[in-house]
Order: structure tokens, then sequence, then C-alpha cells
């Protein structure tokens, strides 16, 4: 690990770096497990999305990345034919921070599972 | 930004995390100047609304000089049809420093839901 000269951690190392390839794997498969299948109804959608935002965090912290944060955003809508466009801009270290993204749709509903890695330096 | 203890570019500004009021005002006066002045939801149009909402709320944000790293995600659609939204978030942080705002801003045509994250970077 790169350190500061009073001991705090820049930058972490190849290996205790947070990479979107291992995120993006973690997200395809929580999606694909909690939500095929499933119907848009107003009754169960607000469980279900927790329900997906808690796995997806337990997860992630699974990974066991020291020194990192994560902030799961997940947006479920329903598949009626109207236009959306979700866009994301961070500002941020790019050498330590990162975030992955995974779309999921069926014929009831679309999903976008948004996950923020971001590391501290203290 | 890096966090350094020499040589802070970050005075000025507050060490503490930007208030709700704040950042609303900041999310629905910028929709209103980027989006709401648009006759109606054009898709392709979208997607540069969306880009140019974006940054200019993590301008407005990083302007606020405070000691913290911003995540912005926004949801831009078209308003008037009936269909379920439903956007919901969970973290993995510290409590006590870090925050996060949804502001939702609505005008005839276009809905636009913005999440805001904010994560403190400051120096113990």
């Amino acid at each position: 690990m790169e350190s500061g000269t009073d001991g705090r951690v820049l930058r972490p190392s190849l290996n205790e770096k947070f990479r979107p390839a291992i995120g993006k794997r973690i997200l395809e498969q929580c999606a694909s497990e909690l939500l095929t299948g499933q119907k848009y109804a107003d009754a169960n959608i607000a469980d279900l999305s927790k329900r997906l935002a808690e796995n997806v965090r337990k997860e992630l912290i699974d990974l066991q990345f020291p020194k990192y944060k994560y902030l799961i955003e997940i947006i479920i809508g329903e598949q009626r034919g109207q236009g959306a466009r979700i866009h994301t801009g961070s500002c941020w270290d790019i050498d330590t921070d990162s975030q992955v993204t995974h779309f999921y749709q069926n014929d009831s509903l679309f999903c976008e599972i948004i996950v923020f890695a971001i590391f501290t330096y203290s | 930004m890096a966090a350094d203890g020499t040589g802070d570019k970050l005075d000025g500004g507050s060490q503490a995390a930007p208030t709700f009021p704040e950042v609303e005002l900041l999310c629905t006066k910028l929709f209103e100047e980027t989006v709401a002045v648009k006759d109606h939801y054009d898709h392709n149009e979208a997607l540069k609304w969306n880009t140019k909402l974006v940054e200019s709320i993590t301008e407005g944000l990083v302007a606020m000089s405070r000691p913290f790293k911003y995540c912005v995600t926004c949801i831009v659609m078209e308003a008037g049809a009936k269909f379920g939204l439903n956007v919901s978030s969970t973290c993995f942080w510290d409590k006590q420093s870090d925050m996060s705002y949804s502001v939702r801003c609505e005008s005839k045509n276009v809905i636009a839901v913005c999440t805001i994250f904010a994560v403190n970077c400051a120096e113990l």
C-alpha cells in the first residue's frame, strides 16, 4: 500500500483494489436470482428492491476489501413503453474509486443496479 | 481530489456535509434550467439533458468546498403515462459522517429523480 508521511494509506495495493469485473459478476448473479419471473406490483416492489439492495450489499461486504465503502442504488420500473434515461456522475479519486452497473429486464419490469465503491484514506 | 495534510485547497467551506435544503435547492434550480423548460420528453434529447443535469449538479456540489466525494445519479423520464417506479438505496459507510439525499423534481412532461451520496474524505 502506498502511504502518506503521517501513516494514512493513500492507495490500495493491486489485490486490495475493488475491481469492477468482480462487482459485475455479483450484480448479475443477485439480479437474476431475485428478479427472474417477478412481476411489477405496487404491493411487493418496495420489499423486493430492499431485499435486492441488501443482498448486493452483503455480497460486496463478503469480498472483504479493506477500507472500502459501498453505495448501492436500485431502480426498478414498470415496463409500459415509457422512455427513461439514467445517468451517473461523480467527483472522486479515479485511482481508487470505481462504479459498477447492471441492467436487468423482463416482460414486466426493468431494473438498474448501480454500485459505487469508495476508498477511505484513514 | 487528494486528501493530504499539507496545502489543503479546501479552505473557505465548512467541514460538515451539505444540508438537505441546500442540496434540494441546487437540484430543483438546475432541473428548472436544464429540463423543465423543454416542451415534451424526447428520448434522444433526454440523454443530453440528463448528462448536463448530472454534470451541473456535481459542479454545484464541488463548489460548496467541503471535504467530500460525491456520487450523483439522475433518472429522467416522461411524465403523464401511468407507470410505477421504485428507487431504493443502501450503503455500507460511516453513518456519522456520510450523507445521502434524494430529490424528486417534476414538470408538466418530465420527471427527474436525483440521488446524491456524499462520502467524507476529510483527515481525522
